[in-house]
């Protein structure tokens, strides 16, 4: 976790780059990570001599020998590889955010992205590892426990089944999360979904493993997103507007037994939603002041869970919060993903959401600024790792 | 049995009590013997004491199905779409948790809440018994009124 230090000393976000955000780039992760790093390394107004920090995720199979071999930075004095088996793009964040505030880096910069499964959709993919196997697959690890009974995947949609069953909370629940993230990705650019959807087309979709329908799970994309980050000192000295990390949360919860968690309609996002809130106590900051809330959506249920803990709304009463205008563009409260969220935007693993809030906060997102846009809260995880993290525009 | 095609176990450390007892037709845990606190997935600690004092104890193979879903899109060899997908949390202690498949109704029929007994699917290839695998059916009325 990191704790807040206060305004002069928490580090910020002083830069934000992207790859192309596409289904298939005909690009390598490397290329399409450097490509991201590269523009906000300069977005920073930086230069290779002044980043001596690197974050890297060993999901994003990109690490820091292979950023070395194409932006040979000359001064890395810290390094850090998080080799989580989730996604959990603001590990990386807040690991280097940590470094900068201890003084182990100056300039850091954090990558983070996925590429589309090949051949993602069809037979031979990721969902079906055993194609072209004769005979029954034999299965040890882990896997004992889910592929006997064809339960590889979806291991959330579980989570989902008891969620709407503990708390009578019907599909429209989560529809709302699919059709407020497509209503604003039709305002973003770079966004893979961009015709809007209607509840009506979210009810009638097929299903792929029920409760989950299609809409309810998000999009596998090529694509990689960067911050760099630095002191507040230093980032006055910048031509962005500095975005403060105020404080962030770490936790880990079991992976093999996702399906024995205690409260199995909370997942982990109960522990860091209410943990960067405490971590934050001096700043007076609460779940009111959130002008931008960008939650994990790699499926809906993720994002009303993360929407309850971090106390956007009571828990278990998602149901009366998200109707209407709830959570979009133009409404009273927060707004929930402008970017559209990895349902729309595309599955850039965490880093999209981290991205978006720093554009936010810097006041640059265009048609899909959230007006006067001060704090957000992000959170990148679903059950695995979980983290949350505050931040604020500095004045 | 020559044309099952479902992935079976294959037995670890941890787990070999478990799918051998499967092939017995008897649903082994783990067990703490000193706090009593059923362990599964199976372990050699107790995750609620910490004691090593962990032995294997035969379950009811009695429950209720915890959550449900039904898979619309081939994921696995030897399952055609739609199949439910349960977890059965049985009723030797809460949150004691299996993932299975409930038989005998219709997939569309499995619910949260419907109380189910274990039935054990032989696997025997040229031959072979190579597994057992735990699957949960409606408890039967005669089952039910000796409880």
């Amino acid at each position: 976790m990191k704790l807040n230090l206060g305004d002069s000393r928490n580090a910020c976000i002083v830069g934000v780059g992207r790859s192309v955000i596409s289904r298939d780039s005909g690009k390598t992760a490397i290329t399409l990570a450097t490509d991201a790093c590269v523009e906000a390394i300069r977005d920073a107004g930086l230069t290779q001599n002044d980043i001596d920090g690197i974050a890297t995720h060993e999901m994003s199979t990109i690490n820091g020998y292979k950023l070395q071999e194409t932006l040979n930075f000359p001064n890395v004095s810290w390094y850090g590889q998080m080799a989580l088996p989730q996604v959990t793009a603001s590990f990386g964040v807040l690991e280097a955010a940590m470094a900068v505030e201890y003084g182990a880096a100056t300039y850091a910069i954090a990558v983070m992205g996925l590429m589309k499964p090949k051949g993602s959709g069809s037979r031979g993919s990721r969902r079906d590892p055993f194609a072209g196997v004769q005979g029954p697959p034999k299965v040890g690890g882990e896997g004992q426990w889910s592929a006997p009974f064809g339960g590889n995947g979806f291991v959330f949609v579980h989570w989902m089944s008891r969620y709407m069953y503990q708390y009578g909370a019907p599909r429209e629940t989560f529809g709302h999360i699919a059709v407020t993230a497509r209503k604003h990705a039709v305002l973003n650019e770079r966004a893979i979904a961009r015709e809007p959807l209607t509840m009506d087309e979210y009810l009638n979709s097929r299903w792929i493993s029920k409760p989950f329908c299609l809409y309810d799970c998000d999009y596998p994309v090529d694509g990689y997103a960067a911050v760099v980050l630095t002191t507040p000192e230093r980032a006055r000295h910048l031509k962005n507007k500095p975005v403060s990390i105020v404080s962030g949360s770490q936790h880990t919860g079991r992976r093999t037994e996702t399906f024995l968690w205690d409260d199995m309609t909370n997942m982990g996002a109960k522990y860091a939603g209410q943990k960067v809130w405490e971590l934050a106590k001096d700043t007076g900051l609460t779940p009111k002041d959130v002008d931008v809330a960008c939650l994990y959506d790699g499926f809906t249920v993720l994002t009303v869970n993360w929407i309850e803990s971090l106390g956007l709304c009571p828990v278990g009463e998602a149901k009366d919060y998200l109707k209407g205008d709830a959570m979009q563009l133009g409404s009273k409260g927060p707004v929930l993903n402008p970017h559209g969220g990895m349902l729309s935007e595309g599955r850039v693993h965490g880093m999209g959401f981290i991205a978006e809030a720093a554009d936010q906060l810097m006041g640059r997102s265009g048609v899909r600024q959230v007006p006067d846009a001060r704090v957000a809260v992000v959170s990148n995880g679903a059950g695995v790792q979980n983290c949350a993290m505050l931040l604020k525009a500095l004045d | 049995m020559t044309d099952y095609r479902r992935p079976l176990p294959i037995p670890d450390e941890d787990s070999r009590d478990f799918w051998e007892g499967c092939k017995r037709h008897e649903l082994i845990m783990k067990r703490c013997n000193d706090c009593g606190y059923y362990i599964h997935l199976p372990k050699q600690r107790c995750p609620k004491c910490w004691s090593t004092n962990v032995g294997n104890a035969k379950v009811s193979g009695k429950g209720t199905v915890y959550t449900v879903t039904l898979v619309s899109v081939e994921t696995t060899p030897g399952f055609k779409p739609p199949f439910n997908v349960s977890l059965i949390e049985l009723d030797e202690q809460p949150g004691l948790r299996i993932m299975s498949n409930v038989v005998g109704i219709p997939d569309e029929d499995v619910a949260i809440g419907l109380p189910v007994e274990v039935t054990f699917e032989d696997v025997v290839l040229d031959g072979v018994h190579e597994a057992s695998i735990p699957l949960f059916r409606p408890t039967s009325r005669e089952s039910r009124s000796s409880q």
